[in-house]
């Protein structure tokens, strides 16, 4: 969008007054043509700024401005005169200036603070013609502001620049050129454009153009106008680009083939609310441009993905990016096995002035919704390629690239393997614990057996006995069962977080293991108060387990005393053993994976790295190991924090 | 690096070299494609339409700029027709003037029936 104005200052009277500046608004562009005769104060100039203004009021497209600076300086040589000339042409569709400048027309493009002169050719059309008018282009970023000036206007200094770059709308800028900056012994005219992204690429026009007034007129662009209805001639710019469509591999051929595809309103408005409602549900991946950080990437690597051409898909991001920047509040994406959806919510004006530009897949706009809908139709696709989207999903929602997203996901296959491998190792080691919390109650069992036997042998089987002998037996089956039923608990795959006392579940991973401390004749000592917390508890316990096996572990073979200490406090519960300690090389390596001191078939070496991963993934937690001197007696403290929970 | 370009064999080594120098100084992949696609379409332009000209490609401050350099006669009818989308393009990459502009970060672009220059910066950071 552009929000311009101007203003001329004659020298002496309105009809010597040898400035000029005029607006000519087309379908594809808004076109300035601004000039000074060279001279003041001459009453030869009023015929030649008419015929100049009425050149101006039959220009119309195809344009041609090396052409119409050659006409213009034709109208100025017939009457003897030169002039210096610009003339600018702001593209509705592309942020650009195209522009011819001529003499000593001043040309600025203000960016910020920063300044940028316009190339120009020193030459004067009419009497001193240049042998050839040059052309220029010059890319626009949202919030440029172009100054045009005559010579009736001094050049800016720093301090001026800053002043202008300051006005915030190009009237303000106007009011300052003239009073701070103006040479009082000439004609004088400015005009000053701002380049706007927003809302829309097009210009907004004023609904007539302003009518030339030598004395002091502000011809005056403000966008507070409403643009007229486009006239884009969708048909027609349809056809130019199947001249060149065919070369670009397109997966289907675009569908707009009636030019007011996009006008009708009913027909397409029913259509676009059953495709969206139906399709939410079907597609496998959707995202909004506003969730995304960087819809660039996306845009990318789902070109990408999809398998379209290297340029198609640089073109279609492009585009899309466009359409953001000029106006477009949001774009949403849906991907379904064979179809790929872009939905704008923009303006119907934006919307059909995109036409021409996609090329491929097919176009729908709705009135009611202000949507304007863009789909391609993609090659059925086989179980791979449906995984590669569901990835690409991923991809996107973590905003990383393609080789990153690899190293990601090689990475997690491998935090899941370690998962299971470590998970395979905790079960090796309950059936050890099983086996040992059975062997004595077998033990039991079988001699209560040979009792019954020796009792029946001897006449001594009485009822008194041999009901002895049913409960004793049942008590031991009962107390195995009961094991069973512990090491199954604590295997279930209870994800979900509850609330929980600290010390009771510490009191109950210890009793899985309290027989086989036991007989290494380890004292375990709990301490602490019983505290709720929030977690998830199987988790917590598989932590506990690892940890309480670690320091059993590392007691084997230290010297006495023999003690584990479990602590509980608040969110924390530590578990301290006084097998004396890591060295320092050791705990620094202590959480990697594989990594043991145990003995060659007695350690995964993946206890603490899971239990790390548990605490600090699962339960939002943290998990730290240090040496600690308790009385006289050194040894490893493994700490598990929780957080605070949200409700505390 | 500057390429003097006058015929279909010299575009591959331009664009051989620009991938090199891509690989060197941009680690977007999305970059990397956008400077070969601009450095693609103004050879192929070069080719196409003119008796020939040069290309180069400098890489200062976190930017490659591009420029190219013809002994061409400009935009033929104009430069007008050559903006609008698919126009001037032929049977180069079908991408024109128009997705030039919109890739490059800053373009300044001036022709006559002499020759065209176009300057491009294309920021790689």
């Amino acid at each position: 969008m552009i929000n311009s104005a101007f203003s001329i200052e004659p020298y002496s009277t309105a009809t010597g007054c040898g400035d000029f500046c005029h607006h000519v608004s087309l379908t594809t562009s808004d076109v300035f043509v601004v000039g000074d005769l060279t001279g003041h104060g001459n009453p030869a100039f009023e015929p030649v700024t008419r015929e100049i203004s009425e050149f101006c009021s039959a220009i119309k497209d195809p344009l041609n401005l090396i052409e119409l600076a050659n006409d213009c300086a034709n109208i100025v040589r017939q009457h003897q005169l030169s002039v210096s000339l610009f003339i600018g042409r702001f593209d509705r569709q592309l942020p650009l200036l195209q522009y011819v400048s001529v003499g000593d027309l001043r040309a600025l493009r203000l960016r910020q603070t920063t300044r940028k002169s316009l190339a120009t050719q020193k030459a004067s059309l009419g009497i001193h013609h240049p042998q050839q008018i040059k052309e220029f282009a010059l890319k626009l970023n949202d919030k440029d502001r172009i100054v045009i000036t005559s010579d009736g206007i001094r050049q800016l200094p720093p301090a001026g620049i800053e002043q202008v770059a300051a006005c915030a709308t190009p009237d303000e800028c106007l009011k300052l050129l003239f009073s701070d900056y103006m040479n009082r012994d000439d004609d004088s005219v400015a005009l000053v454009a701002d380049y706007r992204t927003s809302n829309s690429a097009v210009m907004s026009q004023p609904s007539s153009p302003p009518a030339r007034t030598p004395v002091s007129v502000v011809g005056n662009n403000t966008g507070a106008s409403p643009p007229p209805e486009p006239t884009i001639p969708v048909g027609a710019t349809h056809a130019v680009q199947s001249a060149v469509g065919a070369e670009i591999s397109t997966p289907q051929p675009m569908s707009i083939t009636n030019p007011t595809a996009l006008e009708q309103t009913s027909e397409h408005q029913e259509r676009y609310l059953n495709t969206v409602k139906d399709i939410k549900p079907r597609a496998q991946a959707w995202l909004s441009a506003s969730d995304i950080s960087n819809p660039r990437n996306a845009l990318i690597y789902l070109f990408q993905a999809l398998g379209l051409a290297q340029d198609t898909g640089v073109r279609l991001t492009s585009l899309c990016l466009e359409l953001l920047d000029h106006g477009a509040s949001d774009m949403d994406l849906f991907l379904e096995p064979t179809l790929l959806t872009l939905q704008f919510s923009c303006s119907k004006h934006l919307a059909l002035q995109s036409v021409p530009l996609w090329r491929t897949g097919s176009l729908h706009y709705s009135n009611h919704h202000k949507c304007l809908q863009w789909q391609l139709t993609l090659v059925a696709g086989d179980q791979e390629q449906q995984e590669a989207l569901v990835d690409l999903r991923e991809m996107i929602k973590l905003d990383i690239d393609p080789q990153r997203y690899a190293q990601y996901k090689q990475d997690k296959d491998r935090d899941k393997l370690l998962a299971e491998q470590s998970k395979l190792a905790l079960m090796g080691e309950m059936i050890g614990l099983i086996a040992h919390q059975w062997r004595q109650p077998l033990n039991e069992l079988a001699l209560q057996v040979q009792g019954v036997q020796l009792d029946f042998i001897d006449g001594l089987l009485t009822e008194e006995t041999m009901n002895d002998f049913v409960t004793e037996s049942l008590d031991s089956i009962k107390h195995m069962s009961q094991t069973i039923d512990d090491f199954r608990h604590f295997f279930r795959e209870d994800k979900s977080v509850t609330t929980f006392d600290l010390k009771e579940l510490a009191d109950e991973t210890l009793a899985l293991q309290r027989s086989q401390l036991a007989s290494q004749n380890i004292t375990v000592e709990m301490q602490g108060e019983n505290n709720q917390v929030q977690a998830v508890r199987a988790e917590l316990k598989q932590v506990l387990m690892n940890l309480i096996s670690n320091a059993k572990d590392a007691l084997r073979d230290s010297t006495p005393p023999h003690v584990i200490q479990i602590t509980t406090s608040g969110n924390n519960v530590e578990v301290w053993d006084s097998g004396g300690g890591m060295t320092d090389e050791v705990l620094a390596k202590a959480f990697e994976p594989y990594f043991t001191t145990k003995k060659h078939g007695e350690g995964t070496g993946l206890g603490l790295y899971m239990s790390r991963m548990i605490v600090e993934k699962n339960l939002r937690g943290s998990l730290e190991l240090r040496n600690e001197l308790r009385g006289s007696v050194r040894g490893l403290a493994v700490k598990i924090t929780l957080p605070v929970a949200a409700s505390e | 690096m500057r390429f003097p370009i006058s015929s279909n064999t010299d575009i591959q080594s331009v664009l051989d070299q620009t991938h090199y120098l891509c690989q060197q100084h941009v680690t977007t992949e999305h970059i990397r494609i956008e400077v070969v696609t601009i450095v693609s379409e103004l050879v192929y332009n070069i080719v196409k339409y003119t008796v020939g000209g040069v290309v180069s490609i400098e890489h200062c401050n976190g930017s490659f700029v591009i420029n190219a350099d013809d002994e061409g006669s400009g935009f033929k009818p104009s430069l007008s027709l050559a903006l609008q989308e698919g126009f001037s393009t032929g049977n180069s990459l079908g991408l024109g003037i128009p997705s030039l502009i919109r890739l490059a970060d800053e373009l300044d672009l001036e022709s006559s029936e002499q020759g065209t220059s176009i300057q491009i910066k294309k920021y790689i950071q």
